[in-house]
């Protein structure tokens, strides 16, 4: 049952509306063009799949439950759905104290699952978040690492020092570092993508040649 | 506010934005932050990099199964204002009827899983049929046959070479607890050998069933079904409702 074709055109807070006032098809529409960012995340968070496709339906029903509570002024609703998913992990790492086993998992790794080859997202949307993760793949691996020990794994500066036996200082200045260049990186597409819409703009075709994934 | 403030929280925003930082450090942060504009700026450009590290990961698809139990755990969506404004109006009342009804709410609960748990023992048995059937149906060497009876129906998929076959049927009457429906396998010298016991489907013009046998089916001559004690026959003994040659 593949949703509604009249929905695949409507924006996302028009859907939203609907689904507040129990309209499943939108909402069947929205899981079908979001799933898989919620899912990917979940995963990457997680590890294991069965405990992702249980976020990544918690998030979604809440969706369901909670549409009201969703305001489109103040953010899109993919963040947001990410958000609670992402909120959600936490509370499941914390909880099972299931302290990070993947933390050398590289992202490859994790990317096992079936692809969504239509992943949603404008075209240059979905290739800003492409370019975030190769450069975060780009990052020397210390970075890399207390990035997403800190974003995907919920841990602070002190407990990364401990659990890496590495000086609290050191652990900083690599989070430090690392997401200045995130940032600098972002910046840096935004401005090349305003000046070119096209979806292979110099930086990125660098790149993705650099890390092999064309 | 000093300049060195300013400075040891501009070095803290990233890992603000990423929530990395000790309760300590996030509150010198967060007071920071109220105070001064050209932080509160410069932490924008993190949040923005966090909000997109959300977003990140190549996008992987849940297994088909997520979506079709999340269609299937879809309540009713809570609609503005009922559910809030009736506690404020009649406070203690109206919590009791709550109560009285959530009791009564549970109750429907605990019947809908038990008839869910039923259907679903029930589904899985007519996938397994349909399975079959189509397993059966891909064999090159596949027979169906037309299975007569007075107002009822049916058709034999099967194939000469297998131990078992599908039973199609439409306008079985319902039994009563103490009567089942069993099928036969006739041989050429006229005996009989059970092929197994089914009950019609009373929500369905249709019934459908898997019989087996004990050697390959090509071997029989034909196939009936009868009316028999619940439980079955080792030979049939009431009425016959459906039979063919093979």
């Amino acid at each position: 049952m593949r949703s509604n074709e009249y929905f695949s055109d409507l924006p996302d807070p028009a859907l939203v509306e609907r689904v507040a006032q129990g309209d499943r098809s939108a909402f069947l529409e929205l899981y079908d063009r979001h799933v898989s960012r919620v899912f990917a995340l979940a995963t990457r968070m997680l590890g294991d799949r069965a405990s992702a496709e249980e976020v990544t339906q918690d998030a979604f029903l809440k969706l369901w439950t909670r549409a009201r509570a969703f305001s489109p002024t103040r953010g899109a609703l993919l963040t947001w759905l990410l958000t609670i998913a992402r909120n959600n992990a936490l509370d499941r790492i914390r909880l099972e104290a299931r302290r990070p086993a993947l933390a050398e998992a590289s992202l490859s790794d994790l990317e096992d699952g079936r692809p969504d080859l239509q992943a949603p997202g404008s075209g240059s949307e979905e290739a800003r978040w492409r370019s975030l993760r190769f450069a975060l793949a780009e990052l020397p691996d210390g970075q890399r690492q207390v990035i997403e020990l800190a974003y995907y794994q919920g841990l602070t500066h002190s407990q990364m020092a401990e659990m890496l036996g590495l000086p609290l200082g050191t652990v900083k200045t690599r989070l430090r570092l690392g997401m200045e260049r995130l940032r600098d990186g972002w910046i840096e597409e935004g401005m090349a993508g305003k000046r070119s819409e096209r979806p292979g703009s110099d930086v990125k075709k660098r790149k993705r040649s650099r890390t092999g994934e064309a | 506010m000093r300049s060195e403030d300013r400075g040891h929280v501009r070095a803290l925003l990233g890992a603000y934005a990423v929530e990395a930082l000790d309760p300590d450090e996030r509150a010198t942060v967060e007071k920071h932050l109220a105070i001064c504009d050209s932080c509160r700026a410069a932490l924008g450009d993190y949040q923005v990099v966090a909000q997109a590290l959300l977003a990140a990961p190549a996008p992987v698809l849940p297994s088909p199964r997520a979506r079709a139990r999340l269609i299937a755990g879809l309540g009713p969506v809570r609609r503005p204002g009922r559910s809030r404004a009736r506690p404020s109006l009649l406070p203690r009342l109206g919590l009791a009827a709550g109560m009285a009804a959530l009791l009564v709410v549970n109750l429907a609960l605990v019947w809908e899983v038990r008839s869910l748990r039923s259907d679903q023992a029930r589904i899985l048995q007519d996938l397994q049929v349909d399975q079959t059937a189509i397993s059966l149906a891909s064999y090159p060497t596949a027979e169906v046959i037309l299975l007569d009876g007075e107002s009822v129906g049916g058709t034999f998929l099967y194939d000469p070479e297998r131990r078992f076959a599908v039973v199609h049927m439409w306008g079985l009457d319902p039994l009563g607890s103490d009567q089942e429906y069993q099928a036969w396998l006739v041989r050429a010298d006229g005996s009989r050998v059970s092929a197994g016991l089914f009950r019609a489907d009373p929500d369905s013009w249709f019934t459908s069933a898997v019989l087996t046998s004990p050697v390959p089916v090509g071997e029989f001559a034909g196939v009936g079904v009868t009316i028999e004690p619940s439980g079955g026959s080792p030979q049939p003994t009431g009425p016959r409702v459906l039979n063919a040659e093979l």
